[in-house]
């Protein structure tokens, strides 16, 4: 399983990513990722974002299994609760990234 | 599929939201053979249809977010969220109230005050609806995990402000130009009303930043030819790789290859225009060419800008409509200039070219 993250926006616009291969990973990492990127239930291709609000951070969420990808793209109000512990592991680990590099 | 639950509704359930599911994905679910999929689609449209709803109705009259002030004048109530995401945890100064111990509170108080009189003074302008809004502040806000907050933000009615890591970050009530950037979005709420998405959105940056260093060099009396230009130095932990979040003057240089932050991802001309999705169409990133194009005014014309440039492009701020782009900025700023003489015509219009953008 392959989990992509990228967190940008804020009033400071800085642009931040991680990119995770599960099976490149030891194997209890790689499990743990793949166990939370199952809960979050991010399926298909979806936005849910603030309408109002303005500086908010935007995180997008790529998830690629079985040839499948499904994406969510989310900011800090609208985070589903089912995400929120996958977040809280991917956030830690981003990094600045180029904005070349940020692109899925 | 759309969900809307999260874990702190309470604090947050008037928000307007935004849900986007292709139509026919959704519609094709309630079909589903599996009851539970079934379920959740129909209950997502019904949330989506809820959604729409506030939506539009948010967008038509911004004042039905806005809490009227008792005095119907200047009014600040700053609420302290205890290093927790509760918004309106506890309110601990208002207006008239006596100083606070806590330096967040009586920054957020104080500083509020001056973006209050900026607009007040300059633009006659009864706070951010002009009909007399209430200030609404909230200090110490935390991520929805309790880790501290490297942000500040504006949520449709009121500000907010994060502690910082105390790594990249310290609290974002330091800077006056932060608090009159997160007020001007505000403002622009109940007047262009800018789209958060592509150039509008960038424009709705742009002129968040104009807002903030106008308030700044107004309050600090700092003339155009000994001014910075530089946003939010007071809430970045001091590095030789940094100068400030982001230089208006020089977009693109505020930082350079920062262990945390990276490069300065600002453009400075229409040739550097950022296409891509991050940050909503990069309405942080290509605020960087507007940016320049109102300093180069700015320096062109002299003086202090709140006098000279302040007036042009507050005029133009409320001249663009929701979906207006770079060009339509340009035009704009450009007609509204000519009104101001033939010296601020030609400051305005050799500053769109230089950065690309030509009318």
């Amino acid at each position: 399983m392959k989990v992509s993250f990228r967190q940008s926006g804020g009033f400071a616009g800085l642009v931040k990513g991680v990119d995770l291969d599960s099976s490149k990973m030891a194997a209890d990492q790689g499990k743990q990722l793949e166990k939370l990127a199952s809960a979050s239930g991010i399926q298909g291709n979806t936005s849910v974002r603030t309408q109002a609000a303005r500086d908010q951070f935007q995180y997008d969420i790529r998830i690629e299994q079985n040839n499948t990808v499904s994406q969510l793209s989310f900011d800090d109000h609208t985070v589903p609760a089912a995400v929120q512990p996958l977040l809280a592991y991917l956030k830690p680990q981003a990094k600045p990234m180029p904005l070349d590099s940020a692109k899925f | 599929m759309c969900q809307h639950d999260h874990p702190h509704q309470h604090s947050h359930d008037h928000y307007p939201i935004e849900c986007v599911i292709p139509p026919y994905m959704t519609q094709h679910l309630t079909k589903s053979e599996n009851p539970e999929i079934r379920e959740r689609a129909i209950a997502n449209l019904a949330a989506a249809a809820a959604f729409r709803a506030v939506r539009s109705t948010t967008r038509g009259f911004p004042s039905f977010m806005a809490q009227m002030s008792p005095s119907k004048g200047k009014y600040r109530q700053i609420y302290d969220a205890g290093k927790s995401p509760d918004m309106r945890k506890k309110l601990v100064r208002s207006e008239g109230d006596a100083k606070s111990t806590d330096d967040a509170v009586n920054e957020a108080y104080d500083y509020s005050g001056d973006v209050y009189d900026y607009y007040s003074q300059l633009f006659k302008r009864n706070s951010l609806d002009d009909k007399g809004m209430t200030l609404i502040s909230t200090v110490h806000l935390s991520e929805n995990d309790g880790s501290p907050l490297d942000n500040a933000f504006w949520n449709g009615e009121q500000m907010a402000y994060g502690d910082g890591d105390g790594v990249i970050f310290q609290r974002f009530t330091k800077s006056l130009d932060v608090v009159g950037h997160e007020l001007t979005h505000g403002v622009q709420s109940f007047t262009s009303n800018l789209e958060y998405q592509g150039q509008s959105g960038a424009l709705n940056e742009h002129f968040a930043d104009v807002g903030g260093i106008l308030i700044r060099q107004w309050k600090n009396g700092e003339a155009v030819k000994n001014a910075n230009w530089l946003i939010g130095v007071e809430v970045l932990m001091p590095a030789p790789t940094r100068r400030g979040i982001r230089d208006m003057e020089h977009p693109g240089t505020a930082y350079t290859n920062d262990p945390q932050l990276g490069t300065d991802p600002q453009p400075a001309d229409m040739r550097h225009l950022y296409k891509g999705s991050q940050d909503n169409g990069g309405v942080h990133i290509n605020s960087g060419i507007p940016n320049r194009a109102f300093v180069l005014s700015a320096q062109a014309l002299g003086g202090n800008s709140w006098e000279n440039i302040g007036p042009i492009w507050f005029e133009t701020m409320v001249q663009l409509s929701t979906t207006s782009n770079f060009q339509d900025c340009a035009r704009i700023s450009i007609q509204v200039a000519t009104s101001h003489g033939a010296a601020a015509k030609k400051a305005v219009t050799a500053a769109w070219k230089k950065v690309g953008v030509s009318v």
